[in-house]
């Protein structure tokens, strides 16, 4: 129940971050990459647990479910988001590697954590796995990110979609 | 498997299909009222909350329901999921925006988009589709209300920063 309390915490401070990188991003991007990050840490969450079975939590325990659903749409696309931000603003080259190191382990050591804590069994999976999990993630997060801030700057129609 | 295929090809894996290129021919055949960001959006939108639905009540430890032939997270999901679902709250915001029916109209206009989803819905039930096991077909009723209602919300909050251009759509 603490690990719960902390990351409805943690859930509060990344919603509170998202006020302040409205400020520096744009709103319609910021929505675009939160949903789009939703998505893929949810389709690469369910390929790797349910369809490949590489890793196993208690599928009975709502308290397990929830506590690992809180990061999921707060904390891992907050770190994801404020990352997409720091890779397309105009910092050296080694301060983007570096940035882009210390949020990957970020996201890394929450899994880490809740393997810790016995509320996620990694089968076979392991930290190098999560960490290219995670550098996927970002990868094409940055691709949709890219175009859709090309599409809000032309902001022009689309005739087929 | 990454993405398990069908058990067997039948009647859920066909409705799928049909239905998926039946909506989508509506997309491109009818006139839009939406800018492409707009689409964008509502399309990453929808798919967001059609997978958060389904990955969080159709699985462990909720289990109100499963899609196609089993719990796991197959190709026909994803067809569904990033497809599938995403076009009928397109129509819903497009057709809006023509006249943006406002107060009762706008209640009204959800209320019957509501009835459409629910009446695919139950069709996709007859074809097993969706099999519930705990859920009931007037909840997904209250759900739609809500949907709808957010798309048109997220679509007029869209509209205002990137609004649609006269003669730059078909």
């Amino acid at each position: 129940m603490k690990t719960l309390w902390l990351f409805i915490v943690l859930a509060i401070i990344s919603f509170g971050s998202f006020y302040i990188l409205m400020k520096k991003m744009n709103v319609t991007n910021i929505l675009g990459c939160y949903f789009f990050s939703n998505i893929l840490i949810t389709n690469t969450g369910v390929i790797i647990n349910l369809n490949l079975k590489l890793t196993k939590q208690d599928p009975t325990s709502t308290l397990i479910f929830w506590t690992q659903k809180f990061p999921e749409l707060s904390l891992k696309p907050a770190l994801l988001l404020w990352l997409i931000y720091i890779l397309f603003s105009k910092r050296s080259m080694i301060s983007k590697l570096i940035h882009l190191f210390i949020f990957l382990t970020a996201l890394v050591s929450s899994e880490i954590y809740f393997v810790h804590i016995g509320y996620l069994e990694w089968v076979n999976w392991n930290v190098f796995y999560s960490y290219v999990r995670y550098s996927l993630i970002i990868l094409l997060l940055a691709i949709y990110s890219f175009y859709l801030e090309k599409l809000i700057t032309r902001n022009k129609e689309v005739d087929t979609i | 498997m990454i993405l398990p295929l069908p058990e067997k090809f039948d009647a859920n894996e066909i409705f799928i299909i049909l239905s998926t290129i039946i909506t989508l021919f509506l997309v491109y055949k009818l006139p839009r009222r939406l800018s492409a960001v707009i689409i964008v959006i509502i399309w990453t939108f929808n798919v967001f909350l059609a997978l958060m639905a389904d990955i969080t009540i159709s699985i462990k430890p909720y289990n109100f329901y499963f899609t196609i032939d089993h719990y796991t997270h197959e190709l026909f999901d994803v067809i569904l999921h990033f497809v599938t679902y995403p076009t009928l709250p397109y129509f819903v915001v497009n057709f809006y925006q023509y006249k943006k029916p406002k107060g009762l109209k706008g209640l009204f206009y959800i209320i019957f988009w509501a009835g459409v989803a629910i009446s695919i819905e139950w069709i996709s039930v007859k074809f097993h589709v969706f099999t519930y096991t705990g859920w009931k077909l007037y909840f997904s009723f209250f759900v739609y209300i809500v949907v709808f209602a957010a798309n048109i919300w997220l679509s007029n909050f869209l509209e205002k920063r990137h609004p649609y251009k006269r003669g730059s759509t078909k």
